[in-house]
């Protein structure tokens, strides 16, 4: 008992000291509140301690300190959720208590239990059936099992349980001693039992429905000792399950998310799956009470209360609340083998059954070996008539254990049955260790690592997220914001396509989400300050800076340049495959996110996205020189394009005068000309250099980016013209011009560059794709050669054309040539209008800025 | 300092928890040894001896078995033949070392030092044992 009173004092203790932890600071933020509830619940077990000692000289010594301490856990991890219900529950345990310790006084008061059977049943049954009428629920939604008194919450259904024992155990008891045929000894008991569960799966109170069910058969096993009564109540409950299944929308639901619980996380198996996350956060020996995050489990107070517990003292937690249980049931068939009488055996065998069957059914339940019930965790969970009903089965079993009988009598009373009973149970509770050992332990980081984990909104709001740095360490996006309550704000608000964004509601994009591990500090620092900091704090430490390939300067230029027109910027180097620039407007405010999301979702211009790596656009002309290129590979003897009739007189995206050359046409975007060079080279050879050259392949970096296949060489007027299903990005558009840019060497691109590490050196992030040769140097050089734009040190193609949906797009395509002396750059501008010359008008601005 | 704090105390609950948790299984486990013993080693049971007059004829049994029925059965340990005594009327019971007696439903009830016993009684050496008319004399070692 001493014990079990320490064990709650530190357990307050800690929950005083938690919210200055988790908000590092020191003796400012203590509370204190909970210690009413460990006076109240010291008061209650010391009273029942002295008057059972008193007034019950012989009970089992055992029955009380198990309680106390199942009881006292509960309290606290329900002071510690929610404080106002743990007033609550302090005052029911207060109520409980006096309750018992008044009862003690009356000694017989089993015998009126007995004797009375009928009308207390009756009774029970008339209360739970008013609820059909005059039922509450005090959340305002979902069953209606309450009463509501006065603000005082009463569930009818549960004293009904302990009525309904005490009934089963009376009758069998009365009517075994007379034998009667066997119909005529069951009959009367189906039909009770048969009205009761009627009654409670009309009013959707279904859990304690089943647990009527198991209660039924239990009893009437013991009490009979048929072996067909075991068979017939298996194939009488999956009978009624499968009719449930099909007649009771609940019953399905909670069914299928059993079978099936990573089929809705968001929907039916949220709390299922919020369950385990918790378990799993728990690891070994849990997060500390008031440090982990167990209010994010929906209904934690009482039906998920186990998973509650588990996650804020671990999986030694649980195996101990387990056990508890475990040693409850073992005291109580001990209890029930030594009673005086049929009655008493019963009614300790149907008590002590009450609480194991509970107990298996919401634990497994919470761990998903069960199909969820609304059961509580009796003496632990929150709820006062459940409360109330648990001590008044404490009290019976201590009464009855009080008047036991000597332990050799006890010998003499050989219960197979019993012991078949008991150790099925006791097999469940171990099959649940086990199981929360494999959810806490083998499957943690998966389910940490989960999505619907939300707990790193918390650790965001209460550890500082690291900063956004441009390639010269100018700052892009950092917290303000104090503890408790840190917040990402932007100094330049038009980068947030490309950044993305990180919101408690929408989860995270872009770099907020590839960087995320560094950001947040759960990767970059040693293993042991992460693993200290997750000890002591259960918070990943600071988060690390990250810095990226942009200049914050040329990105503010391209932001300035492409102003209100909706396109895409991507400024590379072109060697290094590093990003300088990359735009997307139109953009969002990633800090009025909640506020706006529904007008930027249903935006049809797509605000949210990245134009630049998951806009797919037709190239049109813009492929142009890249086909120049593949007709320079393969040395095909040009024709003169101003002896052609269709070339001389076709339109193009800027208009041309005077001598054509095929350098010119592809510079300025004259698709017929491509469309001749197309056919001159063949489809064929277009579709196979294509591919060597990568145009299509998937660049990987730490950006979201789109899908495309390269479409088959069926799609003959897609390779002539450029057109549907031929889309591209702009990412990859700047990569292949990169290519002939870098003479020939594709890079691989990169906008992440390095992390500042703890010690404050700046540590690189490799590449995620790697440079690869995809055209000869030589070829390059040409290719840079005939597309160089007149007295310029650029190359550049162009096209204006109409996608499938009738949207305007403009390309500007350029690079530095092989003769410049500098870094390699390349551009790429698209614009979703018409305006070719505004297009350029942005390219050369941005190239003459980056090659300064 | 606070986080060291509360860590300890966490190790601490923890530590505590699994001593209640070891210290309740030892005393089951010691209880579930103490009754084997008893049932197995008979000898430990004190012989009781009881004094009492049928036919006018003064007859004194002892018992050394740790429970014994009195009633007007003659399958019963002590067989009795008054009218007002029940089949099964009472029950001498050895237990946590002491003699206890435990009245079975009789229907004119059993009296310790003639007062009605409405619970199980410990018996005293000396006492008084009345079922129906018989008066029975306690005498234990």
């Amino acid at each position: 008992m001493i014990i079990a009173f320490l064990v709650i004092i530190c357990y307050a203790l800690i929950l005083t000291l938690a919210p200055a932890i988790r908000l590092q600071s020191d003796s400012s933020n203590y509370i204190f509140k909970q210690w009413i509830g460990v006076v109240v619940w010291m008061t209650v077990f010391a009273g029942l301690h002295y008057q059972s000692a008193k007034k019950l000289t012989n009970r089992d010594p055992y029955l009380l300190p198990i309680v106390a301490l199942l009881n006292g856990i509960g309290l606290m991890t329900i002071w510690r959720l929610y404080p106002n219900f743990g007033l609550r529950q302090s005052i029911w345990l207060l109520v409980s208590g006096s309750v018992v310790f008044i009862a003690l006084y009356f000694p017989s008061l089993i015998k009126i239990l007995h004797r009375y059977k009928y009308i207390w049943l009756v009774l029970g049954l008339i209360l739970t059936a008013l609820t059909i009428f005059w039922g509450t629920n005090p959340s305002g939604f979902g069953p209606e099992l309450w009463f509501d008194i006065f603000g005082i919450y009463f569930q009818p259904s549960e004293p009904l349980k302990l009525l309904f024992i005490a009934f089963l155990a009376g009758y069998f008891s009365d009517r075994f001693q007379v034998a009667h045929g066997k119909w005529q000894t069951l009959l009367p008991a189906l039909i009770i039992n048969g009205i009761a569960v009627l009654l409670l799966i009309f009013q959707r109170d279904l859990g304690t429905a089943l647990v009527f069910l198991f209660l039924y058969f239990a009893i009437l096993y013991a009490a009979q000792g048929k072996k067909l009564i075991l068979w017939l109540s298996v194939l009488f409950l999956l009978i009624s399950a499968a009719a449930g299944y099909v007649f009771i929308d609940i019953v399905r639901l909670r069914i299928d998310t059993w079978l099936a619980p990573f089929s809705d996380p968001s929907g039916a198996s949220y709390q299922i799956i919020q369950s385990w996350i918790a378990v799993a956060e728990g690891d070994l020996i849990g997060t500390g009470a008031g440090l982990g995050n167990p209010n994010l489990i929906p209904v934690s107070l009482s039906d998920f209360i186990y998973s509650a517990i588990t996650e804020e003292t671990g999986i030694l937690g649980a195996m101990a609340i387990i056990l508890l249980f475990i040693f409850l049931l073992f005291r109580g068939i001990k209890i029930s083998k030594s009673t005086q009488n049929a009655f008493q055996r019963y009614l300790s065998l149907g008590l002590i059954f009450y609480i194991g069957i509970q107990s298996i059914l919401i634990i497994g339940g919470n761990l998903g070996l069960l199909p969820l019930t609304g059961v509580t965790l009796p003496f632990v969970s929150y709820g006062g008539t459940s409360l109330l009903v648990s001590f008044s089965g404490l009290y019976l079993l201590l009464s009855i254990s009080n008047q036991a009988v000597s332990s050799e009598a006890k010998e003499s009373i050989k219960q197979p049955r019993i012991s078949v009973l008991s150790g099925v149970m006791i097999g469940l509770y171990i099959s649940e260790m086990i199981g929360t050992s494999i959810i806490g332990f083998w499957l943690r980081t998966p389910l940490v690592d989960r999505p619907e984990n939300p707990r790193w909104i918390i650790e965001d709001r209460y550890s500082q997220r690291g900063d956004i740095l441009d390639r010269n360490n100018q700052v892009i996006i950092s917290n303000t914001g104090e503890i408790g309550n840190y917040q990402r704000t932007s100094i330049h608000i038009p980068l947030y396509p490309v950044i993305g964004y990180t919101n408690p509601i929408y989860g995270q994009t872009g770099i907020e989400s590839s960087m995320y591990s560094y950001l947040r500090g759960n990767q970059g620092y040693s293993f042991q300050t992460t693993f200290w900091q997750d000890l002591l704090y259960n918070q990943p430490p600071e988060g690390l800076d990250i810095r990226l390939t942009l200049d914050l300067d040329l990105q503010k230029e391209a932001d300035l340049l492409l102003g209100d027109s909706s396109g895409a910027i991507v400024v590379m180097n072109a060697n290094s495959g590093e990003i300088l620039a990359m735009a997307s407007h139109p953009y969002f405010d990633a800090s009025e996110l909640t506020e706006e999301w529904e007008n930027l979702i249903e935006n049809e211009n797509g605000p949210l996205v990245n134009r630049a790596t998951q806009g797919t656009y037709p190239p049109g002309s813009a492929i142009f020189p890249f086909m120049l290129s593949a007709a320079l590979e393969r040395n095909l003897i040009l024709p003169d394009p101003n002896s052609i009739s269709e070339i001389v007189n076709s339109q193009c995206a800027k208009s041309i005068e005077g001598d054509l050359t095929w350098g010119i046409l592809a510079n300025n975007g004259c698709v017929e000309a491509q469309v001749i060079l197309a056919d001159l080279l063949s489809v064929n050879a277009v579709a196979d250099f294509f591919e060597n050259f990568e145009l299509f392949s998937q660049p990987e970096m730490h950006l979201n980016i789109a899908i495309i296949e390269q479409p088959g060489i069926e799609e003959q007027a897609a390779y002539l013209w450029g057109v549907e299903p031929l889309t591209i990005t702009p990412l990859q558009m700047a990569l292949a011009a990169s290519s002939i840019t870098n003479n020939g060497t594709r890079p691989g691109p990169r906008i992440v560059n390095a992390y500042l590490s703890p010690s404050g050196a700046w540590e690189t992030i490799p590449k995620l794709s790697t440079s690869k040769e995809v055209l000869s140097p030589g070829i390059a050089t040409e290719v840079s050669n005939v597309l160089q734009v007149a007295g310029e040190s650029y190359w550049k193609g162009s096209a204006l054309l109409e996608s499938s949906d009738e949207k305007l797009i403009s390309w500007w395509v350029a690079g530095t040539t092989s003769a410049w002396p500098g870094q390699p750059i390349t551009v790429v501008v698209l614009l979703e209008s018409a305006d070719q010359a505004k297009a350029e008008e942005i390219g050369i601005s941005l190239l003459n800025s980056s090659i300064q | 300092m606070n986080a060291i704090l509360a860590f300890a105390l966490r190790i601490i609950l923890l530590i505590l928890f699994y001593v209640f948790i070891g210290w309740i299984s030892y005393l089951i486990y010691s209880d579930l040894r103490g009754s084997g013993r008893i049932g197995a080693g008979k000898a430990t049971i004190p012989p009781i001896h009881f004094h009492f007059t049928d036919n006018d004829e003064s007859i004194e049994n002892i018992y050394t078995k740790s429970e014994i029925i009195l009633g007007r059965d003659p399958a019963s340990d002590l067989p009795l033949s008054d009218d007002r005594i029940s089949l099964r009327h009472c029950k001498i019971a050895y237990y946590q070392n002491q003699w206890w007696v435990e009245d079975l439903g009789s229907t004119n009830g059993t009296y310790l030092n003639n007062a009605l016993i409405t619970s199980n009684i410990v018996l005293m050496n000396g006492d008084i044992l009345r079922l129906g008319h018989q008066e029975i004399r306690v005498k234990m070692g």
